[in-house]
Order: C-alpha cells, then structure tokens, then sequence
C-alpha cells in the first residue's frame, strides 16, 4: 500500500516534459535535431534546395568530423573515469607523423620504408605507451591528470617536430593514399571506422564488466575498489585506450592529407572537450556515452558548415560556438538537477 | 499564547509531491533542553530549516514566535539576528583557519570593535574568553584542520552561540562523536541550560533523548505526534509514537548454533598511514565461527575499522596470519576478499558505499558483475532479478529497483548496501557500524537481516559504536584500545560498564 503510494506520487511529480528531460541524452538529441532543422530549411536556395542538405556538403561534414569523433571518444572514456586527457592532439599529431615516418620511402629525405602494417602496428604501440605513461603518472604517481597529460601534449608534439623538423612527411605509401581517398558506400574509411568505433563502445560500455567498472570508478572510486573493480587498471586502461584512439584518429587524418603533417591535432583537446560536454559527458565523471560524444562532436560540426553556408564570417564562427557550448551545458546541468531532486 | 523561548506552530510545508510538514508544531521552553525526535523523513529537518531560516518565510505555512512575539524569517543571517543558533548536522568549519576566526567569522571586525582591521591576537583573546565562559576547551589559536571531528563540532557549537544567542538548535550533533565525547557535549549542554539556554536537540537515538533532554517531541510522517515531559518517559511509547507500530522487540533474539571456525587472525598488524613504526592495528588475534556474531568494540580511533578493512584487502597488513575454514589465506584485495567468500559494509556511506549516479539494481550488482553475465555479457534481466530480491525480502522503500539511491533515506540505503555485501554470498560478513544514522525501524530491521546471516551459518564481525546494540546483537566481545587488543569478554559477562572500563583501562 504504501509502496504503491509513493510510485503514485512519483508519477505524478513528473509530467511529460520532465519524464523527456530526465533522459540522459535526451538535452544532445533536442540540440543536434534543432541544429539539424534549422540549417537544412535556412539554407534553402531557390534553384538548389536545401544547400546542408545536398549529400556532397554532408558527406563532406561528415567526412571532416569522423577525426574528432575518433579523438573525442578517448577524452569521453578519461572523462567517465573522472580524469582527462589534455594530449589526444598531439598523440594524434605524433602518429600521424611517425606512421608515415616508418611507412616513407627513405629514398625521399625521410622515411625508414617499413611495410605499411607494420607501420601502423609500430605506431599503435608506441601511442598506447604514450597512454600507459599519462596513465600511470596519473594513477600511480596520482599527478593530477591535467598536469600530466599537458606534459604529453608538450613531449608528443615535440617527438612529431623533431623528427620531420616542422616539414611534412612526403609522399607516403599507395596503401594509404588509397585508404585515404577511397569511398565505400560513397562515403570514407574514417566514417565508417567511427561509426563503428562509437558503436561498439557503447557497446562495451553498456554490457560488458569492463564497461560498468569504469563508469562506476567514475562515479566514486572508494566504492567500485571496496566492490573488488580493480580501480588502478581501469584508469590505466582507459588512458591507453584514450592515447590509441588519438593515434587512429591522426594516421586516418594523414592518409586522407596523403601526408605526414606534424601540426594534426592541434586544438583538439579543446574540441574533445567542447564536443563531449555538448554530448552530455560529466566532466566529474562516472556519466555519459559515446552516441553523446558522436552527437556533440556533430552538433559543433554541423554548426560550423551552417555557419560557412549562411556565410558568416569566420570571425563570428567561435563566438556562435562558444554560446551554444554554454546553453547546452547550462541547460543539462538544470536538467541534472531537476533529476537528482525529483 | 504563552512566551515560551521559541515556538512553531501549525506549520505545513510543501515539496514537489510530498507534504513535509502537515501542520506541525513545537514549544521550546527556556532553560529546557527539549529532544525532537522521529523517524527519517519524519519532517525534522524540515521544521529545523524553518526554524534556521533556510526555508524562508514565503515558502511556508505557519507561525514563528521567539518569546511570545510572531517573528518572519528570510534567512539563516535573520534567525541568528533573532537570536536563535544553528549547528548544523555535517561538519561545516574552515580548515585553513584558526579556531578564533572560524568562531567569529561573518563579523571578525565587528568582534573585536574595530571597523576595517582585523586583529588577529584581539580576536584569539576575545575566543578566549568566549570559550571559557561557556566552557568549551579549544586553543584559540589552533589551525582548524588539527582538530578531531568531536572538537570541530564543540567549534560548530561555540560558533553558534557565539552571537550570544538564547536558542540554539542542534541537529544530530552526536552522530560522528564517540561515546566519551557524546558525555563531553552533554555536559557542555547542561551547563547551557543551567544557563537559561533554550536547546532543541534532534536525534535518532532514543537513549541521547532519555539521558539528556528534559522534553521531548515526537514527529512522525510530517505530523506531530505528541510532547512527553522527563517524568513521563516510556521509551516503548516513544518507540511506538515514533514509527507509529509497536516495535516489540527492538533488538530480536536469535537462536543459531555456533559451529565450526571459519576464520581465524594471529598477530595482525596494520601501520599508521602517516606515522613511520606506529600501528593502528597491533598484534590482534581472534577466532569467528559458523553462526557467531562477534562484536569488535573500542573508541573511536582504537582500530576497529582498520581491523575490518585489512581483514577485507582495502588497506595493506604489515604483519599477520589469517586461516579461513583453517587453511592459512592471503586476503592482499578487495577482489580477493571477495572471491575468498568476505563480504564488508562500509560505516560511511556517503564516502565509499553508494554510487550516487547509479540506480539501486546497479548499486546493488557492483561487486559480482560475473554474477549477471550471460553469454560474457551484462544481462539487464538477471540484474533485475538479483536486486528485486533483496530489494522486496529487505522492504526497501523505493518506487522500485530503477530508483537513484541518493533520494532515499539513510535507512534505506544502508539495506541497499547489505543487499550488495551479500550479493557476492560471503562466508564472512564484516559489519563497520551497520545502523549508524539510521532510524530506529530500519535498525530493527537491520537487527532482523543480522539474525538471517547468523541463521544461514555466515560468520559475523560487527564494529558498532552504540553499546546497547552490540550487547544485544554479539555472542561475543572484543575490545579494542589503541589498536590493542584489550579484553574478550564472554556474553554472559558483558556490560556496557565492563566493556567501557576495558576501553579505558586498556
């Protein structure tokens, strides 16, 4: 009876609207849907349509922002963990330049000429010890992640530098021109791998142990270690995985550049940031996931083509960003707090 | 009407859903220490925010009178303008600062009569004085952060009388307090009413009413139930006002058979986390059996906790044997004590017990994921199941399993973390304080889902600060000191006064 009570009142405390908001991505998808409707009605010309809409300029939206979801998704996992991971541009910046570094030709003035697959194995590696190193320093050394991390922004960009001495890396291996400018399904590799990425993310994330101890190490780590998660490597994992999916996201990058540029990546962090915050990611941690992540990353994307479509000038661009930013997080931080009191 | 000190009357409060207060009402008298007590959810905390002007005017039904006179409240700043201090229930002090500053703070310049400088050796004089005359020993000049839980909540105290005020309201002061430090503030208390105070203490532990207060009112479900005077105390009345059914029998007897050895510790020592060749935990040796609640008693500080928590893998052992079912073990993790059948309930929820992000079915199947898998994956079906047994067997009240656990009250939640600890179906259950801030129904309760582990063969080692219940609820006694191991001490021999003089003299 009693129980039977209180369901009632709860019910009866939340009306539709407040049931909508009470959704954990609910706040990312009304914004990316708004977004979406009005670019593609403002950007109707008489003769071509809709201009957003045309599948040429969306591919090519599409085909931009796949890098940042790839790079996003790592700041995401740091994110849950109640950490960050300030050198996913670098890393980015980092692989790119040492894939094509290993892969190019060393007839050309750089290049060691290593087998393409191994080049991308090397580059793997040497981006999860990136990880593993931002890992412990945060975990084992308990440095706060920031600090931490902004040191392997510092030194990954570096390695990138030194080695190409600011000069791009030219021309790389046919594989990855190929891979580059290929178009499955009419779309590229680097969308299809990201969409893919996200998926089985949140997959891992919603099914499997390994996804619920780190959300629950995010939410409070004293618990998830006294419920027998072991904390120390579910942190470090996800800094190994954060710097990887950096490194993919930069190789990706230089095969569609069909070039080793040493500046990928760079403000990607703040990007990360941006579009993971518009996704609904706490940045205190043990919240989120990574259709959010995708969905954020979009809205920042989607907003910067219409910006370009309605010609505005670059000028006003960051500033438009920066509000919308704002309004989102405002808004789901309200939202959050309507849910915690209900 | 009558002047009393302070009275609230036919206060009714809203929240969103559910009616807090249903015209409530208290009369506080001067120099009457007068205990408020009721369940969680009662609507205490609600009329003390009323009272503290944290609620403000506007937002609720009902009459406020300070010596007979109708007094309008818009903030906390007003009520202590009106003369009535407010200690609230978590500790709330400036680690950074002095205790003198933390005692005048709002008003450092006004204190000591200066306009715009603050001097600093003035103030710690003035705190000086203050805190003599109430007879509070705190070092003026003490940084804050130095100081024990006990002695920031007599700083919490002092800082609310501070501003001289006649009423001063305190709520659940005794709640992080050990039971010599619980006599210190009740002896502080009565000096204040000797001294024409008037105090509302709000508690949940009918004993602090019945030694303590002179009055005391009762609140159940937002309503007031009734006001007894000292010579009319009946603690079953009160009980029975409180959770509005007869609680026959507040701790229930048990009848198990106490077998085999289960677990069995020689010579365990923890170090100090801090201090280099100190122990928290030295040279402790006992023995638990199938079907045996063992009560771990001490202070405050004597190891207890530490003594669980190293039992469980959570903090390292530097010396030490453990046998399980006689076989020497290493337990060196949380996932080890797990998998080796121990199961731990934490004393501090807040800190390392609940997932405030997560619902109850999640709270619940943190610590045997592999639990719910099926095909290698998280089965939200078989999580559903695992927690709604516990769930309905525990009467947890909640709309149901999908419910976030930080709206629930305390009582609630410590049954949701009970129903995790035996989720992983420990051999071993080890209890750090199982009922503390938790109202006397759900402690029933509590005392119920004990006496069920005892009964299905789990050995049991209980930590609890409150005497009464660890005599009633353990087979048998040890008691620390100072992370020694002072005394053993059989049922039949146990007294709150034979386990307090062990304490002490240990």
């Amino acid at each position: 009876m009693d129980k039977k009570n209180e369901k009632h009142q709860m019910t009866l405390g939340m009306s539709p609207i407040r049931k909508l908001l009470s959704s954990q991505l609910t706040t990312t998808v009304i914004i990316f849907v708004a977004i979406i409707i009005i670019t593609s009605l403002g950007t109707i010309k008489p003769e071509y349509g809709s201009l957003f809409l045309k599948s040429k300029n969306l591919v090519a939206v599409f085909r931009g922002m796949s890098f940042y979801v790839i790079a996003a998704m790592g700041m995401t996992l740091t994110l849950m963990i109640a950490e960050i991971d300030i050198s996913i541009g670098s890393v980015a910046g980092m692989a790119a330049i040492l894939m094509t570094f290993f892969s190019a030709s060393p007839s050309n003035n750089m290049g060691l000429g290593l087998p393409p697959v191994i080049a991308i194995v090397l580059t793997m590696i040497i981006t999860a010890v990136v990880g593993m190193i931002n890992g412990f320093l945060v975990v084992k050394l308990k440095l706060p992640p920031f600090v931490a991390t902004i040191a392997s922004l510092y030194y990954a960009r570096a390695i990138a530098m030194i080695i190409t001495q600011g000069y791009p890396v030219y021309p790389i291996p046919e594989a990855f021109v190929k891979i580059g400018s290929a178009t499955p399904l009419g779309l590229s590799w680097p969308i299809i791998i990201s969409i893919l990425l996200v998926i089985a993310f949140e997959f891992v994330l919603r099914k499997t142990s390994f996804g619920r101890s780190i959300l629950a190490t995010g939410d409070n780590k004293e618990v998830a270690q006294l419920a027998g998660i072991n904390v120390t490597r579910t942190k470090i994992t996800c800094f190994i995985i954060s710097s990887v999916l950096a490194g993919i996201s930069g190789m990706l990058l230089a095969m569609q550049l069909e070039s080793g540029q040493p500046t990928i990546g760079q403000g990607w962090e703040l990007q990360a940031i941006a579009g993971c915050a518009i996704g609904g990611i706490s940045l205190l941690g043990g919240a989120g996931s990574f259709i959010g992540t995708f969905l954020g990353v979009a809205i920042m994307n989607v907003l910067n083509n219409a910006l370009i479509l309605f010609s505005v000038n670059t000028h006003y661009q960051n500033l438009v960003v920066g509000i919308v930013m704002v309004l989102a997080v405002t808004f789901d931080i309200y939202r959050r707090n309507r849910k915690l009191r209900s | 009407m009558g002047s009393y000190a302070l009275e609230a009357s036919n206060v009714t409060k809203y929240f969103p859903g559910v009616k807090a207060l249903d015209k409530a009402k208290i009369q506080i008298d001067k120099g009457e220490i007068h205990g408020l007590i009721g369940e969680n959810g009662a609507g205490k905390s609600t009329l003390l925010k009323i009272m503290n002007g944290l609620i403000p005017y506007s937002a609720y039904d009902g009459d406020l009178f300070v010596n007979g006179k109708s007094v309008v409240l818009h903030s906390p700043h007003d009520a202590q303008v009106k003369g009535i201090g407010y200690v609230p229930q978590e500790i709330n002090v400036m680690n950074e600062l002095t205790v003198a500053e933390n005692i005048f703070v709002g008003y450092l310049s006004e204190a000591i009569g200066k306009k715009r400088f603050v001097s600093l050796r003035l103030l710690e004089k003035k705190a000086k004085d203050f805190l003599d005359n109430i007879h509070i020993e705190l070092q003026p000049s003490m940084r804050v952060g130095l100081l024990s839980t006990a002695q920031k909540q007599m700083l919490m105290i002092a800082r609310a009388l501070s501003q001289d005020a006649p009423i001063l309201i305190l709520d659940e002061p005794t709640t992080a307090l050990t039971y010599e430090e619980v006599l210190r503030l009740f002896t502080i208390l009565r000096e204040l009413r000797e001294a024409g105070k008037a105090i509302i203490f709000v508690t949940h532990k009918l004993q602090e009413i019945i030694s303590l207060t002179d009055k005391v009112t009762i609140f159940r479900d937002g309503c007031y139930v009734s006001t007894y005077q000292k010579k009319d105390y009946d603690e079953k009345k009160i009980v029975a006002d409180m959770v509005g059914r007869k609680i026959e029998n507040l701790y229930p007897k048990r009848n198990v058979k106490i077998s085999d050895e289960v677990l069995r510790v020689e010579g365990l020592y923890v170090e100090h986390p801090r201090i280099m060749g100190k122990y928290v935990v030295e040279n402790v040796s006992f023995s638990l059996h199938k079907g045996e609640v063992l009560g771990l008693a001490g202070l405050v500080g004597s190891g207890r906790t530490e003594t669980l928590r190293a039992l469980y893998g959570a903090i390292k052992k530097s010396g030490g044997r453990i046998f399980l079912n006689g076989k020497k073990s290493r337990v060196n993790s949380e996932a080890e004590a797990l998998k080796k059948g121990l199961g731990f309930l934490t004393e501090d929820r807040k800190k390392d017990g609940l997932l405030i992000l997560n619902n109850i079915a999640k709270n619940i199947s943190i610590n045997d994921l592999a639990g719910i898998k099926k095909y290698g994956l998280l089965s939200k079906r078989l999580e559903a199941q695992r927690a709604q047994k516990p769930f309905d067997t525990m009467r947890i009240k909640a709309p149901g399993i999908e419910s976030m656990v930080v709206s629930l009250s305390g009582g609630n939640q410590q049954k949701i973390l009970a129903a995790r600890a035996l989720n992983s179906k420990p051999r071993i259950m080890l209890l750090d304080e199982p009922t503390k801030g938790i109202d006397v129904g759900s402690k029933n309760e509590i005392y119920n889902i004990i006496n069920d582990l005892a009964a299905q063969g789990i050995a049991v080692i209980m930590v609890s600060s409150e005497l009464p219940e660890l005599i009633a609820m353990c087979d048998r006694f040890i008691v620390l000191a100072d992370g020694r191991m002072v005394a053993e001490i059989d049922k039949s021999e146990a007294t709150q006064e034979s386990i307090m003089t062990a304490c002490f003299n240990g």
